[in-house]
């Protein structure tokens, strides 16, 4: 498997860019305290650090490439191809990869920063995070809440504790983990997206309308004032604990294989 | 699965076994400020997410929610380490604030605190670093251990009733809570209670002030470690003294402090050494202020002069006007009170009958209440001419008195020591009671009230305008004083004698009789003019210490105001640097915009449609033709 390679070139790379980024988005906005949450906030992902999930799944004559890391949306263009001949290189790929990585990357990145300048709605909204994914031989499924308005989230710190208290060595599960996250999260950044155009548009085409509900972004949020109001306990239900019980499996040769098999 | 979890749960449960109620649990002493009920400033500064009120589904109630639920969880069994994981399922909220509360509890040692574990290997005085902390395992109990009420049920919605008062009902009450305001307490505690600008703390004794702008203080301490502060030297300083006595700053006294100084004085008199000790929080000069202070604390000291009648009086008076300066608005009052004690005493003790009333009491009916006075001061000034007349009777009354006076004076010197404490001038003042003449009475009244010098630079001015007048009363008054002096030298060895004067008007009745040479009116007119010349003079002093007052109460008015203007004038600073920081941006922000406008502008040259204005134009210009 490559993967575990291509992860490391794609960390340490994030994190040479990181603190660029920190700084332009500082600078943007000095006084985060004053742009309140009610109102729209320009679209990024919802963490602390504003990286974009790519997924990259490439075959050439029958072999094979699947990756998965982040990109900072705000490094230059010409990093993307400098990143594709060093994978291709550091893995023994051949060559006609090196074109196939960079399209990849460029189009995914094309994408995100087509959303980038728009509103999106994040008004109070908690979103249940799924995760249900295989690494090499350990299986996570998982499901908990997080905050589309916390900015100072940390899906890789997340990623790290979560391995240290389940004692999950696989050094590959973290990351996988933590762009699990990343990958949905920017799902539910792109829908709110969607949502904040369409309410925009609604509120154009009937006006005094608005009193009608915010059509719901994302669909999928959960009823916070339900969930936080005065008359519920923040401590979940007996009965609920295992179904937000993470649960870790390791998985031997023969069952890998055969999902393997399935999947393919 | 879910029954181990009951299991695991129950010892919490049977909230009403009282056994279970209470529980040891070792934490590390520097979270000695977690409680059950409350939510400490510490975990409001570290988890501000919670307290700003910025989203209902962070605020102080489910903070509280999620610290009882993980460190119940945690107490379950304290043996093992308790994991984010394995609490995170069962709280419902953002995983990543969730982490947040946890990583905190872990850090303050409430959860996942190993330090008395093995304490049974690791003994006394031996540090044991575990992790982040350093743990000393004491035998007995050791101060790390803190007894508290394990909360009655996992639900927080049914606490029991004490989480209710105090600071939580705040937080159940409300879903939003604002973050704390900066009180005035906050912002000019330093100023109220002179805290050290370096090490925080209160300066007790003394401090030291810095000259240049006045406003950092450093205590003793400080000043002599070298601690100055930052581009601050040795001589920037100046001390200043903190005894409470001092001026403008007053000590703070306790409720409880001022009512067993009441008591205190009740008992002891004006034993200040007793009172302060009894006191024992405040030293004998802040006693004797406060009292003096105290509205009605005059009122306490004069009964308890009736206690100790033997206490000389006059000495207090002589202490007073030493004392007094800075507070003369009591002064007075304490006069009125003193005078109203003591003319009941009068009453009383005339009705014991005369011969008993020669002794102290009758000092006192000298003093009548002064607000009479200004009726009686009309009085006499009207009945000057019309006294002349009937003073005439007088005589007969003076001779009387005269035999009085005579015999008080020689009980007196029989008694020797024990009068010797009584105030001269009361002695003085003894026959005038029994004399009828109301003039007399309003003279001794008056100079009563003012000090003995008062009086008798009063009466000597009188005197000298009524010998300007006609030359004879000059020898007559000579001859008297010169007799007097005799007189005083021989009868008390006191130096400070009351107003000559009044010694001549009162003394001069002896050796009237072997002269009998003053008329009387005469004598009327010097005794008129001795007292208004002394209430004149009293009014003074008074009006001077008035204004004194006053000038001090100002001054203080102005330095207060100063520094509130200097506080803001630091605030609209602080304000304008912020404003500029936006117009900065705002400037950045039109710059942007206009290039941004001018590229579109060049862009839309560039593809050639640059005519597009004069295209409306035409139609314009066809209309004119056709025109």
């Amino acid at each position: 498997m490559p993967d575990s390679s291509a992860f490391g070139v794609a960390k340490t790379h994030t994190h040479s860019i990181l603190r660029d980024q920190e700084r332009v988005y500082h600078n943007m906005k000095p006084h985060p305290a004053w742009s309140s949450l009610r109102n729209p906030v320009k679209f990024r992902i919802p963490t602390a650090d504003n990286l974009v999930p790519i997924r990259l799944d490439i075959d050439i004559d029958g072999q094979r490439f699947r990756d998965t890391f982040t990109w900072n949306p705000s490094d230059p263009d010409s990093d993307v191809i400098l990143f594709a001949k060093r994978t291709v290189k550091d893995l023994k790929l051949p060559p006609a990869f090196v074109t196939q990585i960079a399209q990849s990357i460029q189009s995914q990145l094309t994408e995100f920063r087509s959303f980038e300048g728009q509103d999106m709605y994040t008004g109070e909204k908690i979103v249940p995070i799924k995760l249900d994914l295989r690494v090499n031989h350990t299986l996570i499924k998982d499901q908990f809440l997080w905050d589309l308005n916390n900015f100072e989230s940390d899906p890789e710190e997340f990623a790290r504790i979560f391995c240290e208290d389940l004692g999950v060595e696989d050094p590959e599960v973290g990351p996988a983990i933590a762009f699990a996250i990343r990958e949905q999260l920017c799902e539910i950044a792109i829908q709110s997206v969607a949502s904040a155009r369409e309410t925009r548009i609604n509120k154009k085409g009937r006006r005094g309308a608005e009193h009608l509900p915010l059509s719901k972004p994302g669909g999928s949020a959960l009823d916070t004032l339900k969930l936080f109001g005065n008359k519920s306990s923040v401590i979940r239900k007996r009965r609920e604990w295992d179904l937000y019980e993470p649960i870790v499996d390791l998985l031997s040769n023969e069952e890998v294989d055969a999902l393997e098999a399935r999947e393919a | 699965m879910e029954s181990s979890h009951h299991q695991i749960l129950k010892p919490f449960l049977p909230a009403d076994d009282h056994r279970f109620e209470f529980e040891l649990y070792t934490i590390p002493g520097s979270s000695g400020w977690f409680s059950w009920d409350n939510i400490h400033e510490i975990e409001k500064a570290s988890l501000k997410e919670f307290f700003d009120g910025t989203s209902f589904t962070r605020n102080p109630r489910v903070y509280k929610e999620y610290r009882d639920f993980i460190i119940s969880k945690y107490r379950e069994d304290p043996s093992r380490r308790l994991t984010f994981s394995e609490v995170r399922r069962s709280l419902v909220g953002d995983v990543n604030y969730l982490l947040k509360v946890f990583l905190f509890l872990e850090k303050w040692g409430l959860i996942n605190y190993f330090g008395g574990e093995d304490g049974d290997l690791v003994r006394e005085d031996e540090v044991v670093e575990e992790g982040r902390w350093k743990v000393k395992v004491e035998d007995g109990p050791p101060h790390g251990v803190r007894v508290v009420a394990i909360p009655n049920s996992l639900k927080p919605v049914a606490l029991p009733a004490s989480v209710t008062s105090d600071n939580g009902s705040r937080f159940a009450d409300s879903d939003f809570k604002m973050p704390p305001l900066s009180s005035h307490s906050d912002v000019y505690q330093e100023l109220i209670e002179l805290v050290c600008g370096n090490c925080k703390e209160r300066c007790e004794s003394g401090h030291y002030e810095y000259t240049k702008d006045g406003s950092s203080i450093i205590c003793i301490k400080c000043f002599k470690n070298g601690t100055y502060g930052k581009n601050k030297s040795i001589d920037d300083y100046k001390f200043v003294d903190d005894t409470p006595d001092n001026g403008n700053r007053v000590a703070v006294w306790t409720e409880a402090e001022t009512l067993l100084l009441l008591e205190s004085v009740l008992k002891h008199g004006d034993d200040w050494d007793l009172v302060a000790q009894n006191v024992q929080t405040k030293s004998k000069p802040e006693c004797i202020s406060k009292l003096i202070q105290l509205p009605f604390g005059q009122l306490m000291l004069g009964s308890a002069y009736d206690r100790c009648r033997y206490r000389d009086t006059n000495s207090n008076n002589q202490k007073r006007g030493q004392v007094d300066p800075p507070v003369p608005p009591p002064q007075e009052t304490k006069d009125f009170r003193i005078q109203h004690v003591e003319l009941e005493n009068e009453a009383q003790t005339q009705q014991n009958g005369d011969a008993d009333s020669e002794g102290p009491p009758p000092k006192r009916i000298c003093i009548a209440p002064i607000s009479d006075s200004n009726n009686s001061k009309m009085e006499q000034t009207d009945n000057k001419e019309e006294q002349v007349a009937p003073s005439l009777v007088v005589p007969e009354e003076i001779s009387e008195n005269r035999s009085q006076l005579c015999e008080l004076k020689n009980q007196k010197q029989k008694d020797g020591d024990l009068d010797d404490h009584c105030p001269p001038k009361t002695d003085r003042s003894k026959p005038v009671p029994n004399v009828s003449n109301s003039l007399m009475r309003q003279v001794t009244r008056i100079s009563a009230v003012v000090g003995p010098q008062v009086a008798a630079a009063a009466a000597e001015a009188a005197i000298t305008a009524l010998c300007d007048e006609n030359q004879i009363p000059k020898e007559i008054f000579d001859s008297e004083e010169n007799g007097n002096e005799l007189q005083l030298s021989t009868q008390t060895n006191e130096p400070d004698r009351i107003a000559q004067g009044n010694d001549s008007e009162m003394d001069a009745r002896p050796n009237e009789s072997e002269k009998s040479l003053i008329p009387l009116p005469l004598r009327m007119r010097a005794t008129t003019a001795t007292a208004l010349g002394a209430a004149a003079a009293h009014a003074k002093l008074l009006a001077i210490q008035e204004d004194r007052e006053v000038e001090r109460l100002v001054s203080i008015v102005i330095n207060t105001q100063l520094k509130k203007l200097q506080y803001k004038m630091e605030l609209l600073k602080e304000v304008e640097a912020i404003m500029e920081k936006e117009l900065i941006e705002m400037t950045e922000v039109e710059e942007s915009v206009v290039a941004e406008r001018l590229e579109v502008v060049e862009k839309v040259i560039d593809g050639g449609i640059s005519r597009w204005r004069v295209k409306p134009s035409q139609p314009q210009v066809e209309e004119i033709n056709i025109l």
